[in-house]
């Protein structure tokens, strides 16, 4: 089978699940506070887009949780790929730094979300730091990993062509490990997103995350429903964008 | 003849490693002399440190005792004027063909006037002037070592230093290839130092031949290859000139095992 039959089956599957949702819906099979059916969702939807939620808008509601992991991703890239290039570069530091790496790696994140919220509030900043904490110990590992694989003997090859030091690093070094950088910036943004919701669902006033547990809170299932849709959306589109930025930028990997 | 005259001398070199509590004598007493132009090429069991010699002339590592110098200037560093050529193409896979060529001299600061019609040259001698746009996963193991050669050959090297390039080809891709380098041996007069476990390959293209012994590794025999040039596999592949160089360096390394 060619990889467009089996792209073919995926859509037909899908098709058939909304197919058969669709059908129980209209037939009246779904309770609306338990599987809601498509008009109860409509419902929600329209009222949440023409009336918000909790006194604020749904796009204010969305822009919360992207603007908050899209800020804990960004600072993770800005000091986790330096940090990553610097552990893969130096036995010293990677010695020094490891211990902690290695320890903080296997803790799940949301462990950590009563005692950020202990230390930072429950507003912004306990939010962005979780997920700049996890979304940097995922890069600096990888960066790292990058970094440490490239092959020595390109490295020798390149003195051999008479390259400096600092056009190693930067023409040499960076650009073969990119690839693996590029991947650790797929999945860390992924884990930004799912984290964001997690720590809403503990403590938020805005974000899909409030929204969904606070809708729980008062049995509106239908708004449950668009609030989780919505994430699993937005979470395809974020991790679309950067698979065709990893697509592009390599595509000298070939297939 | 006096050392200056030699392209390459390595004098008296010695190597030893040592860590992990272990002490190894990789390289004792190693004395080779190339003259320009010319092919010289090491056979040696595994571990005879063929390699380690060939690292050591490109500045990848330093000798213990003894000298290594070309055109009478001793090796301290790596550099362009000694060409490397991995038995695994080092190329630098973000880069097409064109570009991996170009690279070296453009980091330099060579004038791209000078080094565009160079590239051109080079990659059309190698046969790869169809595929400048290529990137080196598109390209075949034997198009990668003309790549790799191509890249070395554009910055006009005092030597190429080649450690077993054609080992990891298949046995057509690696005649055609030998045949290429000597091609390019005629038309570039490049001197050249192979390392190669290959005997066959060692008489075909050689105009000298050295043999070490396993570890420590020294030269045990030294034979120059009595053949004509342009020498064609075909032609010379079953002279006795030919079988006899082989059968006696064959002999040697049997001993040296």
């Amino acid at each position: 089978m060619t990889a467009n039959s089996y792209r073919a089956i995926s859509l037909a599957t899908v098709g058939a699940a909304l197919l058969v949702w669709i059908t129980a819906s209209f037939a009246g099979a779904l309770d609306p506070n338990k599987f809601p059916p498509v008009q109860a969702l409509w419902v929600a939807l329209t009222d949440l887009v023409n009336n918000g939620y909790s006194g604020r808008s749904f796009h204010a509601q969305i822009l919360a949780s992207v603007g908050r992991a899209l800020t804990g991703f960004a600072l993770a890239v800005m000091i986790g790929i330096p940090v990553g290039i610097w552990v893969g570069r130096s036995r010293l530091f990677d010695a020094i730094v490891s211990p902690f790496l290695t320890f903080m790696r296997p803790i799940p994140p949301i462990a950590l979300v009563p005692l950020f919220t202990f230390y930072f509030g429950i507003g912004e900043v306990s939010k962005v730091s979780l997920i700049f904490l996890t979304a940097f110990l995922y890069l600096v590992v990888n960066t790292a990993a990058g970094v440490k694989g490239v092959p020595e003997d390109l490295i020798l090859a390149s003195q051999s062509l008479g390259l400096t030091n600092r056009q190693i690093f930067f023409r040499v070094i960076i650009p073969a490990a990119s690839a693996q950088i590029l991947t650790g910036m797929r999945i860390s943004m992924t884990l930004s997103w799912t984290l964001v919701v997690a720590a809403e669902l503990i403590a938020a006033q805005v974000g899909l995350g409030f929204l969904i547990m606070d809708a729980t809170t008062f049995f509106r299932i239908p708004y449950v429903f668009i609030g989780i849709i919505t994430i699993g959306l937005i979470g395809l589109a974020l991790e679309g964008i950067l698979l065709a930025l990893e697509t592009r930028l390599l595509h000298w990997r070939g297939k | 003849m006096s050392i200056a005259a030699d392209a390459l001398a390595i004098h008296n070199v010695c190597r030893v490693f040592e860590g992990a509590g272990q002490r190894i004598e990789a390289l004792r007493d190693i004395n080779i002399h190339i003259a320009p132009s010319t092919i010289v090429s090491l056979v040696g069991p595994s571990g005879c440190g063929k390699s380690t010699l060939l690292r050591m002339v490109a500045g990848f590592d330093r000798p213990d005792s003894g000298a290594i110098t070309l055109g009478g200037q001793p090796v301290v560093r790596p550099g362009p004027d000694r060409g490397i050529v991995f038995q695994q193409p080092q190329l630098f896979p973000w880069l097409n063909v064109h570009e991996n060529v170009i690279f070296g001299p453009k980091m330099r600061g060579v004038a791209a006037a000078s080094y565009l019609p160079a590239a051109e040259r080079y990659l059309s001698a190698v046969g790869l002037a169809e595929f400048t746009r290529h990137y080196p996963y598109q390209l075949s193991g034997g198009m990668r070592q003309r790549l790799q050669i191509a890249r070395v050959l554009i910055n006009e090297p005092r030597i190429l230093l080649m450690d077993e390039p054609f080992g990891a080809l298949d046995y057509q891709t690696r005649l055609d290839m030998q045949t290429l380098l000597l091609d390019l041996c005629a038309s570039y007069k490049p001197t050249v130092m192979f390392i190669t476990h290959d005997i066959d390959e060692a008489v075909f293209i050689s105009d000298r031949i050295h043999v070490m012994s396993r570890r420590p590794g020294r030269i045990v025999e030294t034979f120059d290859v009595d053949l004509p040039r342009p020498r064609r596999y075909e032609d010379v592949a079953a002279t006795e000139t030919f079988m006899r160089l082989k059968l006696d360096t064959l002999n040697l390394l049997k001993g040296a095992r």
